[in-house]
């Protein structure tokens, strides 16, 4: 399998020292250019705002004043981007590393399509309407989502290969937002409301919406993390895996719940972004190599980086109008993860 | 698809107001009964045939009286119904349904005057996910109508191979109640006919008008603001037909929306949030919403910015009532039907103009 990422033990040995170079300026590239991502998403938007109005909206906003007011609006919107690309970036790095699938990434293994599903029938049929209870309806969905892959993509003697997973969840998103479709026009009375749970945006962004979320991504940051060096075991095959004392039920387990409460969350408040997840992994593996415990980090903090920048260029190139930044990831991610592959190939083939 | 925004009409309608429209389609169809009944017997009505008509696919040939009428898209079916002919096939509506039959109140009154309910009632098309062209052609039509439409030229060019079909002349959700009037009225040669109806909607409206001083000359934007994602405020084009019809209210289309819409051949811009005072030009702005929408808008610091919305000069079209689908897409039958209680909701906003 070409597009599988390098094992471990292409970082051992006398390449060490410069792979702990690569991870340093690496981590110093990727934080800085969150900082210059959270500095884009204070000061572009549709409207220009002066740097005088941008520093005083961030700091003690004068409501009165329009542009102050609109770089208000930003830092929640910001604050949300931030913790939203964080998580996907994270959910796609577990994703990978759990189901050894280089194109692992929950909208195309279905979970993101499960979870909306859900949050669209809970409002068109059950009359939900509060965050919280979205919330809920997106972990159920990305659950069912994920088992139903796991399960398809299971099927058979030789198991959950990459190529069987990438192919159900691939099958089952495209049935799951056909589902999406099939409600939202059985009630096109809702139709406009939801729009946003098809194409994803953090425009709706609330201080205290983030805050009701926080706490479900920051469980679901820490499981993640929590099972980095069982990924890595399972990067060797489930018996190396085992034989090393890892528990593999156990990691993918607990990866799986880190998974559902990332992408349920992230779901639940933006809408299903896609191309984060996926694209991600990849740029991060770039720097870090294959050891997990550097690789999801470093997923969290590119992942909120490429999402910033993707809303704020959704808010620039349409002025006055905005583009939700689930498009936009679509139309950057898209080439940018056709680079990858190419290059994996030419290199490793 | 229909803009989302005619939200589903639980109301049920007014019993007064629905035989008003009784009466008024009772004196429409007086006018026009020669021309029906000419029409029954297939003798030359008011317009001789073969008629030809322009629209932006291309050109639309109606040889002979038609008898059987199809009508597809929202509120075509108006125009035939005030003008005596019952079709054999309407739009079931979705939204704005007040008891769940498809058929939108005025409608319904006007199909009652023709005797064309019950066992009689037109088949109903279910445009949900595209315009059912097989129920379509069961209904075998002389011509199908969709002068105000959003057709697509394979819609078009599909429809004009089971009936002629008269689509709109230039923009997909622009053409104005006169014209669809106008355009469908030709179609059925009963051009004369559509006109002295639409003269006779203007009278009434020019009536209503003279009891609310306030109303003439307001500029207005007609905005749709979603309350789950305020950071985008959409604006209706003056295109669009219910933009159109504030025109023939009286009211003007500010300068900041007419700028706002370019050359646009949209009947809907998106402005960010972020740019809302853009609209500070606009005397009244009109949304959908309910008794919660004011009070959220003026929360908004954005949002709340626009001088109207600050002040309160805002009409808010009530979701989920009739009146939003007779003014979303309004018609020769719906505007006599809303007239005066739309005309309230803006008499009322325009006094809180300075």
């Amino acid at each position: 399998m070409t597009l599988l990422h390098p094992t471990p033990t292409a970082s051992s040995g006398g390449r060490s020292a410069s792979l702990r170079r690569r991870r340093t300026v690496g981590l110093t590239v990727a934080v800085a250019g969150l900082a210059l991502a959270v500095l884009a998403s204070l000061a572009f938007g549709t409207r220009v705002v002066g740097w005088q109005d941008v520093v005083a909206g961030v700091l003690h906003p004068d409501t009165d004043v329009i542009a102050q007011a609109a770089v208000q609006s930003r830092v929640a919107r910001t604050v949300l981007g931030l913790l939203v690309g964080a998580a996907l970036g994270l959910a796609g790095a577990v994703m990978q590393g759990l189901t050894r699938n280089p194109l692992a990434d929950p909208l195309l293994l279905g979970v993101s399509s499960g979870a909306s599903l859900f949050v669209v029938m809970g409002i068109a049929w059950l009359g939900l309407s509060t965050l919280t209870q979205y919330v809920w309806l997106a972990f159920a969905g990305a659950a069912a989502a994920s088992a139903l892959v796991y399960g398809i993509g299971s099927l058979g003697r030789e198991g959950a290969t990459p190529l069987k997973l990438a192919l159900a969840g691939a099958a089952t998103s495209a049935a799951l937002s056909s589902a999406v479709s099939m409600v939202l026009l059985s009630r096109t009375d809702v139709f406009d409301t939801f729009r946003f749970w098809q194409v994803g945006s953090i425009g709706r962004a609330d201080l205290a919406d983030v805050a009701q979320v926080a706490p479900f991504l920051l469980v679901g940051a820490v499981l993640a993390v929590g099972c980095a060096r069982g990924m890595d075991a399972l990067a060797l095959g489930d018996e190396l895996a085992t034989g090393l004392g890892q528990r593999t039920l156990v990691v993918r387990l607990v990866g799986a719940l880190a998974v559902v409460l990332l992408c349920g969350t992230a779901v639940a408040i933006a809408g299903p972004i896609g191309f984060v997840g996926l694209v991600i992994p990849h740029l991060a593996r770039a720097f870090t190599g294959p050891s997990h415990r550097w690789l999801l980090p470093y997923s969290a903090v590119l992942g909120a980086a490429l999402l910033l920048l993707a809303d704020v260029v959704g808010r620039v190139v349409a002025r006055p109008q905005e583009i939700e930044v689930g498009i936009v990831t679509a139309v950057l991610g898209a080439p940018v993860f056709i680079a990858i592959i190419r290059r994996r190939q030419v290199r490793e083939l | 698809m229909r803009p989302a925004h005619l939200r589903p009409l639980r109301a049920a309608a007014a019993v007064a107001v629905v035989g008003l429209t009784l009466t008024a389609c009772a004196s429409q169809s007086g006018t026009t009964t020669d021309a029906t009944e000419d029409a029954a017997t297939g003798a030359p009505a008011s317009a001789t045939f073969p008629i030809t008509i322009a629209n932006t696919f291309g050109e639309t040939t109606v040889e002979a009286q038609p008898e059987r009428v199809a009508t597809v898209n929202w509120g075509n079916h108006d125009v035939p119904i005030a003008l005596g002919v019952a079709p054999v096939g309407i739009q079931l509506t979705t939204y704005g349904d007040d008891d769940g039959d498809g058929v939108l109140p005025w409608t319904f009154a006007g199909l009652e005057a023709l005797d064309a309910t019950g066992d009689a009632l037109p088949v109903l098309f279910d445009e949900t996910d595209g315009i059912p062209f097989e129920q379509v052609a069961n209904t075998e039509p002389d011509v199908v109508l969709a002068a105000y439409s959003g057709l697509t030229e394979e819609d078009w060019t599909t429809l004009s191979e089971i009936a002629p079909t008269v689509s709109y002349p230039e923009f997909a959700w622009g053409t104005s109640w006169k014209d669809m009037a106008l355009i469908d009225g030709e179609a059925l040669g009963l051009k004369s006919e559509a006109q002295a109806l639409v003269d006779d909607v203007v009278a009434q409206i020019d009536e209503a008008l003279a009891e609310r001083p306030d109303v003439e000359g307001k500029t207005v934007a007609y905005t749709w603001i979603d309350p789950a994602d305020p950071s985008t405020i959409g604006v209706y084009t003056p295109l669009d037909a219910r933009v159109q019809l504030l025109s023939d209210l009286g009211l003007v289309d500010a300068p900041s929306v007419v700028e706002l819409a370019g050359d646009t051949d949209q009947f809907y811009v998106n402005l960010s949030a972020e740019e809302a005072d853009t609209l500070a030009d606009v005397d009244v702005l009109v949304t959908y919403g309910d008794d919660t929408t004011l009070e959220t808008l003026q929360a908004d610091p954005l949002i709340g910015k626009i001088p109207a919305v600050e002040r309160g000069s805002v009409v808010v079209v009530p979701n989920a009532e009739p009146i939003s689908a007779a003014t979303s897409g309004p018609t020769v039958l719906s505007i006599p039907w809303v007239l005066e209680d739309y005309l309230d909701l803006f008499q009322a906003a325009a006094e809180q103009v300075g």
